[in-house]
């Protein structure tokens, strides 16, 4: 950790981080065009599953793209936590924790979102199915929007539940 | 599965490989971007996600409202084909056509207001289990 603040190597550091930055920015948003226009030349030759392959594929790369962004901020906090408390045996445990309770944060808070994209998905799906005329649209939507809730509930609940289960040893 | 998706799955098998080069970069040159590093106090981790999560929040908003846009013209395709669906029905004589139609437009009128109150449904949901929420991880004792 002395040597992070030598200057030399702060300022490779900084140069290296913006590089990383960059390149990641450039690299996951070619991922996701050419995600699209492979979706779009699916669509073209009638593959089944198009949005589905999309919506997997995509989501990744946008939460990669969020990082990315943040990556700046993230990285301070860390390299923070570990000048902080890496001291002793102790300290690497409460670090550790600290850097679980980053990744249990932003997964926590950004769940609302998420429920809330998952939910709006899963009912416009429902409005083309029944202009499309396909069958048993209603259900479909109805088991999609409460797997959306379900999951969302269970991954706000995960930390209690862990919680638990380490309270019955 | 076919061999196009085999072949797709495993190009993007090492996206988290890049995104921990990513993140590692960042980790590493994070004292680079400290102003003033101050060792006895290290940030909450609240206060570090939070970029992150703004970020998230605004591309949901984006989804979000490009998603009940869309929804509001759908509705609209919706209703015309159920009222068009009851006029052909009704002039080719079918006996089921018209209650056909007018199931049709409920159901499109009931997912239209479940995609424009998505966002509140959703809040009502999170509001509830909020208070079980726990970010705070368990050390267990021995």
């Amino acid at each position: 950790m002395d040597l992070a603040r030598n200057g030399a190597l702060v300022v490779v550091l900084a140069e290296v981080m913006q590089w990383a930055g960059g390149l990641g920015a450039i690299y996951f948003t070619g991922a996701l065009l050419m995600n699209m226009a492979q979706a779009h030349l699916g669509a073209i030759a009638g593959r089944a599953g198009v949005m589905v392959d999309l919506y997997e594929r995509s989501i990744p790369i946008v939460v990669c793209l969020a990082v990315v962004t943040s990556a700046s901020a993230l990285g301070q906090a860390v390299s923070q936590w570990m000048t902080a408390e890496m001291q002793d045996a102790a300290g690497a445990v409460t670090l550790w924790r600290g850097l679980a309770e980053i990744v249990v944060r932003a997964v926590i808070l950004s769940i609302g979102a998420s429920m809330a994209v998952g939910f709006a998905t899963g009912v416009l799906g429902a409005q083309f199915g029944l202009v499309t005329g396909q069958p048993r649209v209603l259900q479909a939507m109805t088991t999609r929007v409460l797997l959306v809730l379900l999951t969302g509930v269970l991954t706000l609940l995960a930390v209690r539940l862990a919680g638990m289960v380490i309270a019955l040893v | 599965m076919n061999k196009r998706q085999t072949t797709s799955r495993k190009r993007f098998r090492w996206l988290p490989i890049a995104l921990l080069a990513v993140l590692l970069a960042a980790v590493l040159a994070g004292p680079a971007h400290a102003s003033s590093p101050q060792q006895d106090d290290p940030p909450t981790s609240g206060s570090a996600v939070q970029p992150l999560v703004d970020l998230v929040t605004n591309v949901a908003k984006l989804f979000i409202q490009f998603f009940v846009f869309s929804s509001v013209a759908v509705f609209s395709v919706s209703v015309a084909r159920g009222f068009w669906t009851a006029q052909i029905a009704n002039l080719v004589g079918s006996p089921m056509g018209v209650s056909q139609a007018w199931l049709n437009i409920i159901a499109a009128v009931f997912i239209f207001m479940l995609a424009v109150m998505s966002t509140t449904f959703v809040g009502i949901v999170f509001d509830a289990v909020k208070g079980y929420v726990d970010t705070s991880i368990p050390i267990p004792q021995f």
